[in-house]
């Protein structure tokens, strides 16, 4: 395998394209994840405002039914996998090293090989749109209207297939962060004087690698029901469609605790940071997290009440389900605690973390209300449920998002983004959100189910369904005026390392970031570490400046550039996209991806011309 | 600085791995031995056979993680790690399990009503599978046979039948005494000509329960016995009629999409 | 895998893939979990035929649960061989532990074929799927040893494997023992438990 890096030489600078596709490096990765995010969330908000200008007046005919499902299906599946996920994941790569003193992941080239996988997944999903067969069933393809008698075209299978190659890109991630915040922490950093978002991140990464790995049996067994004869979700086999039910919800569940984890931890630390004063209560804000790991597996029924699993199975998922709300209940009050007799500043990032609060509150109580089996008997497939949803993803880990967004963008890129455009996003977001999802739980307890392409006026619907629509353009709005603000970004002036005085050693570095992020590994004096540092130096008198940058970068050896990661994921997604067309191009796939495994293990971690 | 400090003292010598290999072996030969029907223990164990085997490989599984898999003798973090998964998995899949196979709600009696039966075979190379419901016998002389009494039942709160086929000769006087053992179900029992079943329940809806959900003189009906509550038991008499196939069902709204069966004349 | 022995700086002193390679067993757990749920969850739901009674060889099954738990002995040996440098020692218990297991998968395939000729098939009944499936991902996970194992063996006789290198074979050797384990559990719930189910059953409770 070393013939290869002779005819077609490891690529050793950062330059250009080729820069980029061979990158191991995890700030440009997190860049790449979070730009392709980005993406992502425009093209699933496109869907979810054609969905809105659909249910805008009764019995309308913007679009036929069947493409209304394609919307919704699309909307949700898009959000869940290829925007939310990928934009805590990005997060992850750029903080977690820089907040624990490490310079880079566990497993470089794993990481890319992560980020190419995804990227390629996202697109085999979206190629269902380029042949006209896109997924319809649900962002959850209940069986057994995903078998093939009742989803004839590919969309189900698009559906199945890419996600079962994301879901790989999800657990080498997981695999690779788990490590990383265990075994990479710098001298001093005990698990207990780790950052929030650091902990958070841990569990998070814990709950990816075990709860996919159900999901992707769930799928494979879809797969062969569709495509080789078998019956698991076919009850005229025997089989029964509930099955799909737990095997989703299994990993389903631990899903949505994936999908806020991240953002809480984001939220942790910018209380901090804007209040001037420590976090309240870290032990019971960790401990809580963890506990929302543990039990995030004890109550996936809770989405299958209405099924028919009877008297006793649903009460004990009440039961469990009502005891999970006591840890985020718990994070909550240490966030008040915090807040209180700080000295708050209103940043847009702050604005932002108060935000979540808030509106995390409010979904987290609708679900609450879910979470008693009889009340959820009347919610279970209404509006009130997609209230539900759009308030903890949404209200939660969407703004959770934008709060790292504009705590972080200093550090990423050097400049700030402009407070004057982050405030108006902020209040365009917030006002739209709500106008958009709070009449949904009116709409829900008046009937209105989900997944209908339109409705009769004579069930009074009409007025929430205009004011959710409205409550869309303010969304548009709030999102064209972000985009804005970074491209008008771009030209600001540079700010300093620490322009927040913040406590995480992230800030302790050059803005953005040198390549080898440390020049000399920290050694970590407590929780906030940065502003024991900070006051360390006050009291000496011997106030902090500007990083130095090293002077001679490189006598620091970095993991260097490789493209066996982007080879072996093109042999990945060919696998996926062999079972979507001809069959032999997944055995080139694997062929590819083996070869691109047995090469890479080869390579060494670091190009032997990078050695002195 | 912790630099990787891994000791690889601690090993088994050859020797031990060798005394956990032949460990490993006695193991699973206990295990064959215990169901093999040569030695014929299996039914002296009777139900305390399944936790034994299974006892039996969680110390088999055990001693290869520990001794194969290095697990006694190294860092502790690996173990957790490795062992929440574990635990993990069988705490989830046991829930699982136990959703569908326990408690109640809708239990699956979907197979045992409409399952083929499994047909003992000889111990016949290359056997046929025999794969048909009851045999339908050709033509024979009408046997003029004594009272025939056929005992059906509803299976638990089910929408089934305990049995798949009911069978009596022609000419008969055939009762068949109907238990409801249910706590929430009604049920009833009627005969009624063969592939008539959903349209005499369809009948029988419109009839309504004060006509036990049979429409009073339904040409297609043979017998029926009365609505039967939760917990009650009921039978009905008559004469088996001509030879053929005709098929018996539960007529309560709903009921016959999934509680019926054969009823064969011989 | 030429790699010097990496003296890089971990937080526990452990080495970063070793952990990986716990953590990813921990979750392969869960992948094997739920194709065991499934079957169990199944089992005695088969519509038609042919039923586990009357297919299931276990004579022959437990040949074969020999044949891969020598194999797992033979790993064994072969990461020995490597903390003791013993080149040759090496080579041959690596290429000892790829034949066994292909052994092992010889007889997954005449099993399947014999099954398939007596009518059991993927769409045929829930015991075919849940059967075919859940034995043929454990299978191409031996296969995929395998292929580890050959292209260890090929190092080895390069003489690339030796003490420095050790943990490049332990990693391999708790990949194939996990493989094993779940080969364990598979044997005795399929085979030695579930190889007597004859047709339908209410499951008790059920």
């Amino acid at each position: 395998m070393a013939t290869i890096t002779s005819v077609i030489p490891r690529p050793t600078s950062y330059a250009g394209i080729w820069g980029w596709m061979t990158t191991v490096d995890h700030k440009r990765i997190a860049v790449l994840y979070g730009v392709t995010a980005f993406i992502f969330m425009l093209i699933a908000g496109i869907e979810a405002g054609v969905i809105r200008m659909q249910l805008a007046s009764a019995d309308n005919d913007l679009i036929a039914p069947g493409a209304y499902n394609q919307m919704f299906t699309m909307h949700a599946t898009t959000m869940v996998f290829m925007v939310i996920m990928p934009l805590s994941v990005s997060f992850f790569n750029f903080v977690i090293p820089l907040a624990i003193g490490a310079r880079d992941v566990a497993f470089p080239r794993l990481n890319a090989l992560s980020f190419w996988i995804f990227l390629f997944g996202g697109i085999l999903m979206h190629v269902s749109f380029v042949v006209g067969q896109v997924p319809d069933a649900g962002w959850f393809s209940y069986a057994n209207l995903s078998e093939k008698p009742f989803s004839a075209d590919r969309g189900l299978d698009y559906w199945a297939i890419s996600l079962l190659v994301m879901g790989t890109s999800s657990v080498a991630g997981g695999l690779n962060f788990v490590v990383t915040i265990i075994n990479l922490r710098a001298p001093g950093m005990s698990l207990m004087r780790m950052p929030v978002f650091v902990w958070m991140t841990l569990i998070t990464s814990l709950l990816l690698i075990l709860a996919f790995p159900v999901i992707t049996v769930g799928l494979i067994e879809l797969v062969m029901d569709r495509n080789f004869g078998t019956h698991f979700f076919v009850p005229s086999g025997g089989g029964d469609p509930v099955l799909w039910q737990h095997l989703f919800w299994v990993f389903g569940h631990p899903e949505v605790y994936i999908l806020i984890l991240p953002p809480m931890g984001v939220v942790s630390e910018v209380l901090p940071t804007f209040s001037r004063k420590p976090l309240f209560g870290y032990p019971f804000v960790i401990f809580s997290g963890i506990v929302i790991g543990i039990m995030g597996w004890a109550v996936w029924s809770h989405h299958m009440f209405t099924v028919g699993l009877g008297p006793v199975a649903n009460s004990v998922f009440t039961i469990t389900t009502m005891l999970i709300a006591v840890p985020t209940g718990v994070k909550i009050f240490n966030w008040i605690g915090t807040l209180w007799k700080g000295s708050i500043e209103f940043t847009t990032a702050m604005m932002f973390a108060l935000g979540f609060v808030a509106l995390f509150i409010v979904g987290g109580l609708s679900g609450v209300s879910h979470a008693v089996s009889p009340s959820d008997f009347q919610q279970q497939d209404t509006y009130y449920i997609v209230a539900h949803i759009h308030y903890v993803l949404f209200g939660g880990s969407i703004f959770g998002i934008f709060a790292g967004t504009y705590y972080w963008w200093p550090k990423i890129t050097g400049k700030m983004l402009n407070e004057t455009l982050g405030r108006l996003h902020f209040w365009l977001l917030f006002i739209g959100m709500n106008l958009t999802f709070f009449p949904m739980h009116f709409l829900g307890m008046n009937g209105m189910p989900r997944r209908i392409y339109t409705y009769s006026a004579e069930f009074g619907w009409e007025y929430m369904n205009q004011l959710a629509s409205l409550g869309y353009v303010v969304l548009f709005i709030a999102f064209l005026v972000f985009i804005h603000n970074v491209f008008y970004s771009r030209n600001s002036r540079r700010v300093s390392h620490d322009p927040w005085d913040a406590p995480g050693v992230e800030w302790s570095i050059a803005s953005p970031p040198p390549p080898y992020n440390f020049a000399e590994v920290p050694q970590i004096l407590g929780r906030d570490h940065y502003w024991i540092v900070k006051e360390n130096a006050e009291a000496a008198g011997t106030p902090i400046t500007e990083p130095e940058p090293l002077v001679d970068p490189n006598s620091i050896h970095m993991p260097s550039p490789s493209y066996w990661p982007i080879f072996t994921a093109v042999g990945v997604a060919l696998i996926g996209g062999g079972l979507l067309s001809h069959y032999a191009l997944s055995f080139v796939g694997g062929a590819i991806a083996m070869l691109g495994a047995i090469a890479w293990s080869n390579e060494p971690t670091t190009a032997p011309s990078d050695h002195h | 600085m912790a630099h990787e400090t891994e000791h690889t003292s601690n090993h088994p010598s050859f020797k031990q791995y060798v005394i956990i290999a032949i460990i490993l072996f006695v193991i699973t030969i206990i295990e064959f031995g215990i169901i093999w029907d040569k030695v014929g223990i299996e039914d002296d164990l009777g139900p305390t056979v399944t936790p034994i085997l299974i006892g039996l490989s969680a110390i088999k599984f055990a001693i290869v993680i520990m001794y194969y898999m290095h697990l006694k003798f190294d860092n502790r973090i690996f173990g957790t790690i490795f062992v929440s998964g574990l635990v993990l998995s069988f705490l989830v899949g046991g829930a699982l399990i136990t959703l569908f196979v326990g408690f109640g709600g809708e239990p699956r009696g979907y197979a045992a009503a409409n399952a083929v039966p499994y047909e003992h075979h000889e111990e016949v190379e290359g056997k046929e599978h025999v794969e048909e419901t009851a045999p339908m016998k050709e033509t024979t002389e009408p046997v003029s046979a004594g009272p025939v009494v056929l005992a059906v039942s509803a299976v638990g709160e089910t929408l089934t039948f305990d049995v798949p086929t009911l069978t009596a000769p022609s000419g008969s006087e055939v009762t068949i005494t109907f238990d409801n053992p249910s706590a929430n179900n009604q049920h009833n029992l009627v005969i009624v000509e063969a592939g008539t079943k959903d349209a005499v329940a369809a009948d029988g809806t419109a009839a309504g329960p004060t006509n036990d959900w049979v429409a009073p003189g339904d040409a297609r009906v043979i017998a029926n016995t009365v609505l039967l509550s939760g917990g009650a038991s009921g039978e009905v008499s008559f004469t088996a009629p001509a030879q053929g196939t005709y098929q018996f069902v539960c007529t309560f709204p709903g009921h016959n999409f999934t509680m019926f069966g054969d009823f064969i004349v011989n | 895998m030429a790699h010097a022995v990496e003296h890089e700086y971990t937080t526990t002193g452990l080495n970063h893939r070793k952990m990986l390679m716990w953590v990813f067993l921990g979750s392969d757990c869960l992948f094997f979990g739920s194709l065991i749920a499934t079957y169990m969850v199944y089992r005695g739901q088969s519509l038609v035929g042919p039923y586990p009674i009357d297919i299931i060889d276990i004579p022959l099954t437990t040949v074969s649960t020999f044949v891969l738990l020598m194999s797992s002995f033979a790993m064994v040996q072969a990461l020995s061989a490597t903390q003791a440098d013993n080149k040759r020692g090496i080579v041959n218990w690596l290429l000892f532990t790829a034949f066994l297991g292909a052994i092992f998968i010889g007889f997954q395939i005449y099993e399947f074929n014999a099954f398939k000729n007596e009518g059991l098939t993927l769409g045929g009944n829930l015991f075919g799927a849940t059967f075919f499936t859940l034995t043929g991902f454990h299978g191409a996970h031996v296969t995929l040893g395998i292929i580890w194992l050959v292209a260890m063996a090929i190092l080895g006789a390069k003489g690339r494997l030796g003490p420095d290198t050790a943990l490049d074979v332990e990693l391999l050797g708790l990949y194939w023992h996990f493989v094993d384990i779940v080969w364990i559990v598979i044997f005795t719930l399929l085979y030695l438990i579930g190889g007597f189910d004859a047709g339908p059953s209410v499951m008790p409770g059920g």
